[in-house]
Parts: C-alpha cells; structure tokens; sequence
C-alpha cells in the first residue's frame, strides 16, 4: 500500500504523555468544544438531568462517572443526539446543535454493545459511515484500512461481526467512530463487557488513539479507576445532577462533598466537628481527633461539621504494644489485591478502617489478629461536607 | 424424559390421522389401473407421465407457480411495510395495525373471496396470474407480517443508532440496515405465502376462467367429474412443491439458529 503522508491516525508521536496544555494546542484544530448550558431531561416527574452545565474544551477527554441511574447515559444521548432535551441548550463550537438530528452532527459513538452492523462485514461496517458522508468510492477502501490499523484489526476485513470476539468486536466498533475523523467522540461504557486486563490493555489503547487524533471524548463510566487513569477532567453526576466537574487529582484532594468522596474510591472519612486549637487544626470526633493541615480547612470555618476524609493508601501500619498511644487496632482481615493488600483495622471502639499497602514493599508481614498502630500525614486528610 | 405410553399411543394415532390421507393418495397415484383402489394395484408412472405430458396440466401448473410467485413477492412488500410500521412507526398504534395485518386469518375466506370477487369483477381484473395473485396476496400478508414484526422486535436499536450516528438518514437506514437484518425473515415469510397461494381453492374459483386455471381448481373440478389417478398424481406433485418449501424454511430455520448459538 503506499503511504499516505499525513495520516494522523499513523502519527507515532507519543502524545500520550503529552500535558493536556501543549494537547489542547494540537487538539484545538481538530477537537470540539462542547457546551451544555442548563441541560435537562424529565421523564414524568423523574429528573434524570437536572439542569447540568458543562464547559468541555477542544481536545479534552471527559468522563461522565457516577452511580448507576446516575443519568450518564441520558446525558450522552442529548449529546449524540438521540434524545431530546425537556430544555437547555447545547453547542457544539459555538454552535446551537439541541434541534440538530443526529446524523448531521458529525460525532462517533461507540456503545457498551458494540452494535455492529450484523449483516455487514468487517470493512462493510468502517466503509459505512464513509459512504453515508459521500467521500469518494475510490477513498474509502484506503481510509476505512487505515482506521482499522489504527486500532490494529489489519487482517479481518472479511470477517462477520459474529464470528469475531468481543475485544476485537469494540475495535471494529471502535474504527467505525473514528473513521471519519470527527472532532467529538462519544463513548458510553465502551469497555463494559470486556474482561479486566483486556479492558486496561483497551483503555491505554483509546488514550494513545483519541490523543494522536486530536479528538475530544466523552466516556461514560461507573468504574472510578477507569476514569481516573483516562481522564483529563472527571464530570461526577450523582441522581441527575452534577456535583463535581474538575481534574482527577483535585476531585480526589478536594471532593466537594461526601458523595463525591466516597464516590472516588475507598476512604475512610470520620465525621466530626472542625476545631481550631494552638494554630492546630483538627476534626474531633467522639471517639477520634483527626489532625489536618490549615491549607486543608480553608474554606471551612472554625465549627463547622465537617468529614475528614483519609485515603486507604495514606495509612501506614507498624506493629504496635498494647500500651501505646495513638490509633492501636486489631487487623481483621487481609486481603490481596493483585498488587496490592487491603488491610481492614479495628479499632477498640469498633471503627474499621480500611488500608492499602503495596505487596513488595519492605514492610512487615502481617497476620490478622495482629495489634497494629495507625499513622497518617496530617497533609493526606481532606475534608469536605457531610452528605 | 421418558413418555408415558399412553401419550406415546395417542401420538402415534395422531400421526397416523394426519399423515394416512396423503399416504393414500400418493399411493394410488403410483397404480397401473385406470380407477384408484387402495392398496394401488401394481406400480407405474404411467398416470405421472399422463399429468406432465398434458397440455392443460402443464398449463395449470404455470399458473399456479406464478400466481403464487407473485402473491408471495406482494406480500412481502405489504407484509414489511405494516411490520416497519407496527413496530417503528407512531402514527396508528400497534394493536390497531397488526389486528389490520392478522385479518385476512381471521375473516371466513369465502368472505375474502366474494369481496375480492365484487371489486375485481367490476373493473374486469379476473382470469389471470396477475388477478389471482393480488388477491392471494391478501392470504399472504399475515405470515410476513408475523415473521418480520419478530424479527424486528428483536433487533437491537444501537445498531439502527450507530447507523445514524455514522451520518445515515432515518430512511436510509431503515432502508440499508434494518431490512437487510429481517430479510431472512420476510423471505420464510414469503415462502409461507407462496403455499397459501399455490394450494388455494376458494378464492381461486372466483376468479378462475374456462382458459385460466390453477391446479387446485383443476383437481377439483376433475374432482367433480370422477375420480382418475391422474388426479392422485397431480395431488402428488402439488404436496411435493409443498414439502419442497417447506424444506427450504427448515433449514433457513437451522441455518439461522446455528448462526446465533455460534455468535
Ligand atoms: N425512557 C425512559 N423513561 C423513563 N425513565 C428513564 C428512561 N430512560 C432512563 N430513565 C431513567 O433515567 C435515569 C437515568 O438513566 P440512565 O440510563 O441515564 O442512567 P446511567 O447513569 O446511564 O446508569 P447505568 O450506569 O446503569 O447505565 C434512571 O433512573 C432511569 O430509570
Ligand atoms: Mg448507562
């Protein structure tokens, strides 16, 4: 096959790593900005989007993570197209696309599914969205084989999406969407239905894809994981409202609220009254006093009730006697975790908690039963409000 | 699971019930007399060779195979459409479409004949495959709208949505993506048609002429006449055709259920 000079979907530069600033530079050219301005969907007296406004720049990858019933797919078929907005506005560049039906809006979507055309075969299936844009006879063929090399399918052409496994099928799927090079792609739990290491191998895959083409994405997950590796910004939805749009770190740092907090993963949180004692400040609890350092209570006042929330890999355990000081418990469980061991803790007056360690560190066996004492940074607690 | 032997019994006289007049028939159409005894006495095909050397049987079996041709290609065409329109379309409601659809099952079909004939006869559209096959048709449209309505059902909406999403049309995608997937089905659809049509008497003797007949109608004024074997032979050839068909439905049938257990 000769080669094309500037497919982008060869590009083998690692934008991978890439920051998303120097991204957004690339990506202004060839992504979308999307805007949702006060977008919302009533199902009887069920509001499934409750007035949701989100700022998406060119380039970005943007995950819709929340709880199932959360609204996350309602939200992506507004956005597709699909589905109707009960009212709001939402712009694609600038412009009002709301009335705009869905195949005039030059958007891939992949679905958990993968709906491939059944009766189709492999390059059938990535032609498709080519022909339907007119591109000439003679192009296709060319463009349709290189969107499948890009998600490395060369040698399945001539295959029936059923005689093709599910990985291979989200691949096809996959190139159907990028084919024609939109500037907004849309996934909804596209790495649903696919094994563990499968879906991690797909994940990195997607990444490396949608940043070499330029593309701004929005993936809807409820796999916290899934969207903290892939993710520039994080959109947390919780019963149809948004409660948090910010970047993953901060999400996790700062959670506006508990929901939000224990949403992002693992924590464990005590809630308790915030005091302000010799330039100190703490959460007291009854049955601990949790120290946080002031950049932490900013925001927060002198009073306040508040949850102090401290992430499981923050905690560190060393063997403890009975007489000591500080958070002593007892280890009630250990479990393994690929890499990593998971250590609940109870302490005398029943609170569990919950502790992460990694499996070749230098630190001590463990074995349940096991006094242990508790310890964590003052700098790795963040607060936030109750629910 | 082991049956009880009285169920076993029961079937078997079942069977026997169903199966012993067209036993009998093909029977007396291999003898070597000129009446029809059963048991048949000897064996020829001298009364096959009768059938299929007469000009008028020859005749009669054209008609009925392009009357019935046409029917089944109409009723394709109108059983689809009501299908699209029970399962996707919002202006009738479903119930109300596929009562519409399920009706010519459920009037007499001497009913559908007299109408037929009425409206037919008016406008002189009668005595040919064209007139016959129209109004079988009508017998048609049933099994392909049972057939395609299920198959629609069954689809999976996020296909017809990526097709749109791949910039495709409403129409066009309904048109390249959702009749393709139930076309397996509307064609089994169309071969049940085709056998409504091909072993049709009633409405058939409405519209038949003195130089325009089909085999049903044939065998059944020679019927009338007094029985001959070469009346057997024709009844043999007519089951024949049908079991030909039917054959090709089962293994469509199997063919379609290996694709899905493999998938
Ligand atoms: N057509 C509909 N009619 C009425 N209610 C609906 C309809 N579609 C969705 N809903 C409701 O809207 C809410 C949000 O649904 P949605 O499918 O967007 O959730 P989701 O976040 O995608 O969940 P999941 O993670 O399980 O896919 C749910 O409570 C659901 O019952
Ligand atoms: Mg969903």
């Amino acid at each position: 096959m000769t080669a094309t000079q500037e497919n982008p979907m060869r590009a083998t530069t690692r934008t991978i790593d890439m920051p998303l600033a120097e991204r957004k530079e690339r990506g202004r050219a060839k992504g979308a900005a999307l805007r949702l301005e006060a977008v919302r969907k009533v199902y009887g007296d069920n509001i499934v989007a409750n007035d949701v406004t989100l700022d998406i720049e060119p380039g970005e990858f943007v995950t819709l993570l929340g709880a199932s019933g959360s609204g996350k797919t309602t939200l992506l078929r507004m956005i597709a197209g699909f589905l109707e907005p009960t009212a709001g506005v939402i712009t694609i560049d600038g412009k009002d696309v709301t009335s705009v039906p869905v195949h005039k809006r030059k958007i891939g979507v992949v679905f958990q599914n993968y709906a491939l055309f059944p009766h189709m075969n492999v390059l059938k299936n990535v032609m498709f969205p080519l022909e339907m844009h007119k591109v000439p006879k003679v192009k296709r063929k060319e463009l349709a084989r290189d969107a499948l090399a890009a998600v490395k399918l060369e040698n399945f052409e001539d295959r029936m999406p059923s005689q093709l496994s599910g990985g291979q099928q989200q691949r096809v799927a996959l190139a159907r969407a990028i084919v024609m090079k939109p500037r907004l792609l849309l996934m909804d739990e596209p790495l649903g239905a696919l094994d563990r290491r499968l879906r991690e191998a797909m994940q990195l895959e997607i990444l490396k894809l949608s940043r070499e083409l330029g593309l701004t994405v929005i993936n809807v997950t409820h796999d916290q994981e899934e969207a903290f590796t892939m993710s520039d910004k994080i959109a947390l939805l919780a019963d149809g409202t948004l409660i948090q749009y910010d970047e993953p770190a901060a999400l996790y740092s700062a959670p506006v609220s508990e929901v939000a907090a224990e949403f992002l993963g693992e924590s464990n949180r005590f809630e308790g009254q915030l005091v302000h004692e010799q330039q100190r400040w703490f959460v007291r609890a009854d049955d601990i006093e949790v120290e946080l350092t002031a950049s932490a209570a900013d925001g927060f006042a002198e009073g306040d009730r508040v949850v102090a929330v401290i992430r499981p890999w923050s905690i560190s355990l060393s063997s403890a006697d009975s007489d000591e000081q500080g958070s002593v418990g007892t280890v009630s469980a250990l479990i393994y975790a690929g890499e990593s061991q998971k250590v609940l803790v109870e302490t005398p007056l029943g609170r569990e908690f919950i502790v992460r360690r990694s499996l070749d560190s230098a630190d001590e066996q463990l074995h349940e039963g096991q006094l242990v004492q508790l310890s964590w940074r003052p700098d790795h607690v963040v607060i936030t409000r109750p629910r | 699971m082991k049956a009880n032997p009285a169920i076993k019994i029961f079937g078997l006289v079942i069977a026997f019930v169903l199966v012993a007049p067209t036993i009998i028939v093909v029977a007396t159409a291999f003898t070597e007399s000129s009446i029809i005894t059963f048991p048949p006495k000897g064996f020829s095909f001298r009364w096959f060779e009768e059938v299929l050397t007469s000009r008028q049987w020859i005749e009669a079996l054209q008609n009925s195979l392009i009357t019935g041709a046409i029917a089944a290609v109409l009723a394709v065409v109108v059983g689809i459409s009501l299908a699209m329109a029970a399962a996707r379309g919002t202006a009738i409601p479903r119930t109300g479409l596929t009562t519409f659809a399920l009706m010519p099952m459920l009037v007499p079909l001497v009913v559908i004949a007299i109408g037929v004939y009425l409206a037919f006869v008016q406008i002189g559209f009668y005595g040919n495959v064209f007139a016959l096959g129209v109004a079988h048709s009508i017998l048609g449209i049933p099994f392909v709208f049972i057939n395609v309505l299920a198959a629609l059902t069954n689809l999976d909406p996020r296909v017809e949505e990526a097709a749109r999403a791949s910039g495709a049309s409403y129409p066009i995608t309904l048109l390249r993506i959702t009749v393709p997937q139930i076309l397996p089905s509307a064609f089994v659809g169309g071969l049940f048609a085709f056998i409504a049509s091909w072993d049709e008497v009633v409405v058939a003797i409405f519209l038949v002429t003195p130089g325009f007949k089909t085999i049903p109608v044939m065998i059944w004024s020679q019927v009338r006449e007094g029985l001959e074997p070469s009346t057997s032979a024709v009844s043999t050839v007519l089951t024949v055709v049908t079991l030909v068909v039917f054959g090709i439905v089962a293994l469509l049938n199997a063919r379609k259920s290996k694709r899905t257990a493999t998938s």
